[in-house]
This record gives C-alpha cells, structure tokens and sequence, in this order.
C-alpha cells in the first residue's frame, strides 16, 4: 500500500488553508503530522479521509485516484477528536458499527468485535456505554472500532488531546506498540511536540499551510532544515549568523570554524544550538562561549542555566544540564564558558 | 439564618400573592371539575349524589364521539407530518446549508406567532380560491402549519447539541446515508421528536381559532364545546370540559418531565 499526495491543496473561498503539498505514506509506518494549530494539519486528514475535497491535486493510493470515491468507500478510518462514539450504542455495538452496516453476519461480528476488544484491552465492558467510560477507554473504543474494518491507514485526529499528561504518555507507548502489533499504517496529526517525536517513524511538520520538513524524528530534532522547525522543537539557541568565503560562520557570539556536510544555499544562516549538548568549560576543537551565569534553576530531572555571552550581554542562552547531585552548583553573576561540539551545531539557510 | 421581621413579613406577602395567583387560575378549574360531579340546582349544591352520570351520557351522545374521533384524526395526522418535516428542515437548515435558511425558519414560526384569526382566515381564502372544500383535510393543514414550529424549534436543538462527528464517524465506517439516519440520527432525535409530539398534540388538542375557518361541516372538541354552549349551560359541558383539561394537564406535565432532563442522557 502506497498512499500519495499530489499536489493536494485546499482553499476556503480566497483563505488558503493548505499549500500544495505532496507526501507520501508508505506501508506500515506510524506517520506523524505535526503543527500550531491553524497549520492545516487537520486539513491534510479531512482530505485524504474524504470529508472535504481538494481544490487541486490527487490523492492516489496505489496509484488509483481517490478523488471520487465517497467516505464510506475509501479503505481508512478515522479515530476522531472527540471520540465521536455513538453515545446510543454499547461499546459491543459501536466497535461492531463498521461490520453492522457492511451487513456482516451476527456470528462473525460478535467474534471479530471480541479480538478487537480483547487487542485494546477493553474485553470487561462490552456491555457498557460510552457516557460510562473514562476518556482513555473512549479512546480504545474507537480505535477497536476503526480496526475492525480492517483499513489500509488508520487516520488519527489528535486523538490524545482531551487526555491528561499521564494518561496521555500511556495511550502514546500503547499506540505505537498496537500500530506495531496489528502492522497497519497510523497517520497521525497533533500539535504536541514531545508526543509527535516519541511515538512517531517518520514526521511531516507543517506550519502556515505548507510542509517545512519531512524526516525522522531524529533528523527533526537535531537536524532541522528551516528556522521554524530549528525553534518548534525544545528550546532551541538561534543565532543570525553570516556564512564567510572559507566555509566559516560569523556569528554575534564568535566564529564557528567551517562545518563539514553543510550544503548551504545562501549566506546568511540560521545557526542553532541544543540546550542540552552544551557543557560546562573550554574545550578543544570545540565551540567555546564565555558567558556570565544569570541564574540557574533545579528542575528534578534537570538543572536549567541561562547564561548572557560576553560578546553580546543583551541575549540570554539556555543550557540543560544534567541534575546529576555531583554537578557544582554554579555561582549566579559568576563567569562560566560553555562549549559545544561542531558537530552537534545545526546550520540552516536564512532565506530571509 | 436568623431573619428579621421585615423578612418575615416579606416572605409572608410573597407567599400570599402566589397562593392568590394559584387560587384565581386555578379555582375555575376545580369549581368545573365538581360541578361536572355534583349536580346543583335553585335549592344548592347536593354534595351527596356525586356521580359521573354526566360522563357517561357524553358517551352516548353521538356528536360528541364524533368530535372526539375527529380530534385524534385531526392531531395524529397533523402532528405525524409535521414531525416528518420538521426532521427533514431541520436536517436541511443545519447540515446542508440551506440555501433560504432565515427564510425557511420565518416561514416555520410565522403560523404559530400569527394571531389564529389571520393563520385560519389566509388559509380559507387560500382553500376557497383553489376550490379545495373544507373538511378534516383542511384541518389538518392548518394544524400542520400551526404545530411544525414546536417541532422544528425542539429537533432543531437537538440537532444542533448533537456532535456532526457522529454523522462522520458513521459515514466514515461504511454506513450510507440512509443507514446514518436510521442507526444515529434518529436515535439522537427520537426524544426531541417525542416531546414535541406530545408538546403539538396539546396544542392541536384545543385549537379552536384557525380550525373554525377550516372545518366546514367538521367539529372538533373544541368546535362542539362551542355549539353545545349556544345551547345552554348543561354540566355536560362541564364533564367535556374536565376531559379536555385533564388531557392537556397530562400533555403538559409529560412535555415539562421531558423537557427537563434533555441536557443529559435521557435514554
């Protein structure tokens, strides 16, 4: 199964709500769109789900166009915001509603509608309402109802906003291990950073209605290719920098010594740096910043430091350190250089 | 709390007032009720021979079956098609975009806002000019017209609180739209249509006004309370008349139980 977007747009009237994108969904994998709200990440679900229809482009899975093909006939499902559980029903019959109105035979449905019960670990309730459920149990509800129908892409649409921060890490390890289990195709949308990289094989960040980067969740966070995902992702140090005829970068804070693997298109860049791949003092073949500490703040699991450079005292960097008990505790107005490999710099065109 | 006694004196004239409100509506229907018991005549009331004589000869006058029967014809068929189309506009005015939906809804609302005196007078001038003659077909579209509002506003409503997720979700499992409607919607539905039944059958029940101008030859309940009335006052009409309320009372009390509950789940 290959499922691909041609140049899919969307427009309400003169808004553009999508740009033409194209992507493709590949057999299998646990595709994350992520966004702010108001990217259009909900559009791109809606679109290739068959709830609305695209101002140009196809969508094509396995090369046949989708384009005409009603709701009720194209082979995914979706797993709605809000549930969408049919409040009348039993969780019994909202699961079997999908073999129900195909006309599956009584027998073949109880049992098909028990293996899904019994995958989402809601075997005990059959017999209950949704009103009688907590958020989580919704939540498996309507993804057994979405499985039973055995489609090619499972469509989800930010199923685990309405839940709390625990219940939330739960459903997303209890996701990414069912989508592996069953081994169809997820297609998630969400807003959530830390969630898109933790369950996701391979993410599609999308802002202003457009796609800025298509990768791993690795290549996102480390290796952003715009300005807008170097800063969505953690709270990533940007400095304006200007890429020089030797291959080094001038920055406000130093000179970064020419990096190895950059194909940069213009020459003002973007340079960015992880908080947490900074250490303390000078080393060598490193980029070192002296700095004076302004404050530094325990966290639990991190000790968070914000440090203003010597070269320009108007800015503020973040370093994440570890909240290892044997790290000294560092004297605030004191002096401290940071320094952080070349490698882990990320350098990005600034086309603006 | 400890009151003082100016609030005390408060509470006691509020409290007077709505015992007085409760008495003058209220003290009518009773004195009706036991006259249509008791018989009375110059010498006083004869508490003693309290009996439903009065009920039982209603039964055996014949125009007055007749009417009954025209009654439940009249506001079974009236309501019935009002439900019908009240479901398909609203479905209409707030899924598909209509294209005259402040159109629609004034020409929804306008019958039952209308005085009756216009609703009945335009709708016989209307029958009259196509050659249509009066009887309890008439009736039924005036009724139609008059009791579509209560429907539409409660399917409406209902309509509107139920998430169109729902109707997503179903399409989005495979169901057409006719397994939709049948599986979800009307589920969701079937309480707002219920109450508004209920809540038109009362108002169609003792609709007076408009069903004079339409019915011709035709008497209602109401129509034949009015004819026996011209007649003499007879406590018949008072046992009709006790009929008449205790099943507007019942209509009533079951449209507030239901209305009530239907934020929740009333499943």
């Amino acid at each position: 199964m290959t499922l691909y977007l041609d140049g899919v747009s969307k427009n309400y009237g003169d808004v553009e709500v999508l740009r033409p994108i194209s992507l493709e969904v590949s057999n299998g994998e646990l595709l994350t769109v992520l966004g702010p709200s108001g990217s259009g990440k909900t559009t791109i679900l809606r679109l290739i789900g068959g709830f609305i229809a695209p101002t140009c482009g196809r969508i094509l899975l396995d090369g046949k166009d989708l384009s005409t093909t009603h709701i009720s006939k194209r082979p995914f499902n979706t797993v709605f915001q809000d549930y969408a559980l049919f409040p009348h029903m039993t969780v019994e019959q909202n699961v079997g509603y999908g073999l129900m109105v195909k006309g599956c035979p009584k027998e073949k449905m109880k049992q098909v509608v028990n293996e899904a019960l019994d995958v989402v670990g809601l075997s005990d309730f059959p017999g209950r309402y949704p009103a009688e459920l907590s958020g989580g149990q919704k939540q498996r509800v309507a993804l057994a109802r979405t499985i039973v129908c055995e489609p090619q892409i499972v469509l989800l649409d930010e199923p685990l906003s309405a839940l709390d921060a625990e219940l939330r890490r739960q459903m997303q390890f209890f996701l990414k291990s069912l989508q592996r289990k069953i081994g169809t195709t997820f297609l998630f949308v969400t807003h959530d950073q830390q969630e898109a990289i933790t369950i996701s094989d391979r993410l599609v960040v999308i802002n202003h209605g457009g796609v800025e980067q298509v990768g791993t969740p690795k290549e996102i966070y480390y290796s952003p290719k715009t300005k807008f995902v170097a800063g969505f992702f953690g709270d990533n140090n940007l400095l304006d920098g200007q890429l020089t005829a030797s291959g080094s970068i001038e920055t406000p804070l130093g000179t970064i010594p020419s990096l190895q693997g950059s194909n940069l298109k213009t020459s003002k860049v973007i340079v960015a740096m992880r908080p947490e791949l900074f250490r303390i003092g000078k080393r060598e073949g490193a980029f070192n910043i002296d700095c004076q500490v302004q404050n530094m703040d325990f966290a639990g699991d991190m000790n968070f430091l914000r440090l203003s450079p010597k070269l320009d005292s108007d800015r503020t960097l973040l370093v994440k350190l570890s909240s290892d008990p044997s790290v000294p505790n560092l004297d605030v107005n004191g002096d401290a250089t940071i320094s952080i490999k070349l490698e882990d710099i990320a350098v990005l065109d600034n086309p603006r | 709390m400890h009151k003082t006694n100016t609030e005390h004196l408060i509470d006691v004239f509020l409290g007077l007032i709505t015992a007085g409100t409760f008495f003058v509506l209220y003290m009518p229907i009773v004195v009706n009720s036991i006259f249509s018991l008791v018989p009375s005549d110059r010498n006083g009331i004869h508490w003693g021979e309290a009996s439903f004589e009065w009920y039982w000869r209603l039964l055996e006058n014949e125009s007055v079956i007749a009417a009954i029967k025209t009654t439940l014809i009249v506001s079974v068929i009236a309501v019935a098609i009002a439900a019908i189309l009240a479901i398909i506009l609203a479905i209409y005015v707030e899924w598909e975009g209509a294209v005259f939906q402040r159109t629609i809804e004034l020409v929804v609302y306008t019958p039952f806002l209308m005085p009756p005196i216009i609703t009945g007078l335009s709708l016989l001038m209307f029958f009259d000019r196509i050659g249509i003659s009066r009887g309890e077909a008439t009736i039924i579209v005036g009724h139609t017209a008059l009791v579509l509002a209560v429907l539409y506003r409660l399917v409406l409503t209902r309509l509107r609180a139920m998430p169109h997720t729902l109707v997503e979700a179903s399409a989005d499992l495979g169901a057409t739209r006719l397994q939709t409607f049948r599986y979800v919607v009307w589920p969701q539905l079937r309480p707002a249509v219920i109450t508004g039944a209920v809540l038109a059958m009362a108002v169609s029940f003792d609709e007076t006004l408009i069903t004079v101008f339409l019915a011709g030859d035709t008497t209602t309940i109401p129509l034949r309370l009015w004819g026996m009335m011209r007649v003499g006052f007879k406590p018949e009409i008072n046992a009709l008349v006790t009929i008449v309320l205790l099943v507007s009372i019942i209509m009533a009390v079951i449209t507030a139980i239901r209305i009530k509950p239907a934020e929740g789940n009333e499943e």
